[in-house]
């Protein structure tokens, strides 16, 4: 008797690298000429994947632009010092080196009210009316930055406090304390965006799982007089995988170009903004590493899709 | 080359398609399967073909038991026999040639030898010169033929024909039949199943005959 698996003669004498190679790269161009009978319905499906990865890169990319305009901004932990009107020039000077030898504090700057108006009147736009005053209504400010060990909330807390002790000072205001929330806000984003793109590209799996499923169908004839004629499981899945890998590699492109093609009309407005605000600050593309992540991680979509459906589909068959 | 040893099959439904079978064909024999519908004649179609694994008993091809084949052994298990369908089962969006191809691209062998080979079956069948059509531009009796000559392409050493010329006129079943014949001269098992009692009776081989699941005459 013979045994389980005995003398299975597999046609190896007839088995070539080359032909095999060939059979891929066929199968692979054949996939994407299917598509060519019917781009409409194939386009549509890359099309929904497209939009569905564009939202979480999309949002990805604002992020990253928001974190690199705060970053622009290296006066992060800035405590602006008001001064009493009734300080004079010397009294403020006094007091600046005062705070400059305290230990807590890296640096003292003086901003003389003089100064101030004077830069005001340059560039706020109401020089005309600045000159119809007859007193500086601007106080002296001093621009204090605490050392680093202050850098905490907690820290920045107790010696804001302390400033606010001394009589001369008559407001203290943490100058960049938004861009902390700002931080906060964009950490708390970032984890949003992770939520949202595990959950979106859960949706890219099922729209090419649906896809495939249909096609499947389409072709159930091809499959069963395929099996029949002895194609190995491998063989039957192989087409399906490569159209799994085409709407997830032109998904993945078309995402990313619109993406870009979103920045590229938002940027105009942008700078503008920025503009008024004295900030040369642009918009920044998707990188292009990143941009291959996300191609990368639509065709892994794509084929994982692709082999659920598919490798189901066969062990039904099979018995 | 075929040998059944006490096979049932019972379907999950409780019925018993086949009932304690034993027959054997030998290498290079030429035989009939008949019996009226609902006789057995496909479950043990498919019993061969492992589209369905006995219940009970051994079915032997090759001298291998293919009813007990890993999933992952069976493609290969079926390469050796060339299955030939009432419905010819054509891939209608491919030309001739692509589909008497198709067992030799799953096999994997290389173009020029494709090529070869598709050529050979198709003289054999008489359809030389007709590669790039497709089926659908092709008579009954033409598509019948493509299809033996995708059965033949790899040469297997058994032929498996479900109601071969169910569709067909006489004279074009004669024509399939002596095809048959021409295979089996050189060495080809072919095992035929055909309620055309006629045409079995007219060719004169050894007759199989199923009833109610039973095996009633192997001998014919």
């Amino acid at each position: 008797m013979a045994s389980r698996r005995g003398n299975i003669q597999r046609p190896m004498r007839s088995f070539n690298l080359r032909s095999y190679l060939l059979i891929h790269l066929h199968t692979f161009f054949a996939s994407l000429g299917r598509f060519s009978r019917a781009p409409f319905n194939f386009m549509m499906t890359v099309g929904v994947i497209a939009i569905t990865l564009s939202l979480p890169s999309g949002l990805l990319v604002s992020i990253n632009n928001l974190k690199s305009l705060s970053g622009q901004v290296d006066l992060n932990n800035n405590i602006s010092l008001f001064l009493n009107q009734s300080v004079n020039l010397e009294q403020a000077t006094q007091l600046t080196t005062s705070l400059a030898n305290n230990e807590k504090i890296t640096q003292a700057i003086l901003i003389n009210k003089n100064a101030a108006l004077e830069e005001f009147r340059q560039y706020s736009g109401f020089g005309s009316a600045i000159s119809v005053l007859e007193d500086n209504p601007l106080p002296h400010v001093i621009q204090i930055t605490p050392i680093a060990t202050f850098n905490n909330p907690v820290a920045l807390k107790s010696l804001v406090d302390e400033l606010k002790q001394q009589n001369d000072i008559q407001l203290v205001q943490m100058d960049m304390g938004w861009l902390d929330r700002l931080n906060g806000i964009l950490n708390i984003a970032q984890r949003g965006v992770s939520i949202i793109t595990i959950l979106l590209g859960l949706a890219v799996l099922l729209i090419v799982s649906n896809t495939i499923r249909l096609e499947l169908q389409n072709r159930q004839d091809e499959i069963d007089i395929t099996r029949l004629v002895g194609a190995t499981r491998s063989f039957i899945m192989r087409p399906f995988i490569y159209s799994g890998f085409w709407y997830g590699f032109l998904g993945g492109v078309f995402a990313c170009i619109l993406v870009n093609l979103a920045i590229w009309l938002i940027d105009g407005p942008a700078s503008s903004l920025a503009n008024l605000y004295n900030s040369a600050f642009n918009l920044t593309f998707m990188p292009f590493s990143h941009a291959m992540l996300w191609i990368l991680f639509s065709i892994f979509l794509g084929i994982s899709g692709s082999w659920i459906v598919v490798s189901r589909y066969l062990s039904e068959l099979e018995n | 080359m075929l040998q059944f040893i006490n096979v049932s099959k019972r379907y999950s439904s409780g019925a018993d398609a086949l009932k304690n079978v034993n027959f054997e064909l030998q290498k290079g024999e030429m035989a009939f399967l008949t019996g009226h519908s609902g006789a057995g004649k496909s479950t043990l179609l498919k019993l061969i073909a492992i589209l369905e694994r006995s219940t009970q008993g051994q079915v032997m091809l090759d001298n291998q038991n293919i009813g007990r084949l890993s999933k992952r052994n069976v493609p290969y298990a079926r390469r050796k026999i060339g299955m030939i369908f009432q419905d010819h089962r054509l891939l209608h969006d491919r030309t001739v040639f692509d589909n008497v191809a198709l067992p030799l691209i799953i096999a994997g062998l290389d173009r020029h030898e494709i090529q070869r080979r598709v050529r050979a079956a198709l003289d054999k069948v008489n359809l030389l010169g007709k590669e790039q059509r497709y089926p659908i531009t092709l008579s009954g009796g033409e598509q019948q033929r493509i299809g033996i000559a995708r059965a033949v392409v790899n040469r297997p050493p058994m032929i498996l024909a479900d109601e071969p010329t169910g569709n067909l006129d006489p004279a074009l079943s004669e024509e399939i039949m002596q095809l048959f014949e021409q295979f089996n001269q050189v060495g080809v098992t072919v095992l035929v199943a055909s309620h055309d009692i006629s045409l079995i009776q007219r060719m004169g081989y050894r007759t199989l005959q199923l009833s109610q699941g039973e095996m009633v005459n192997k001998d014919g």
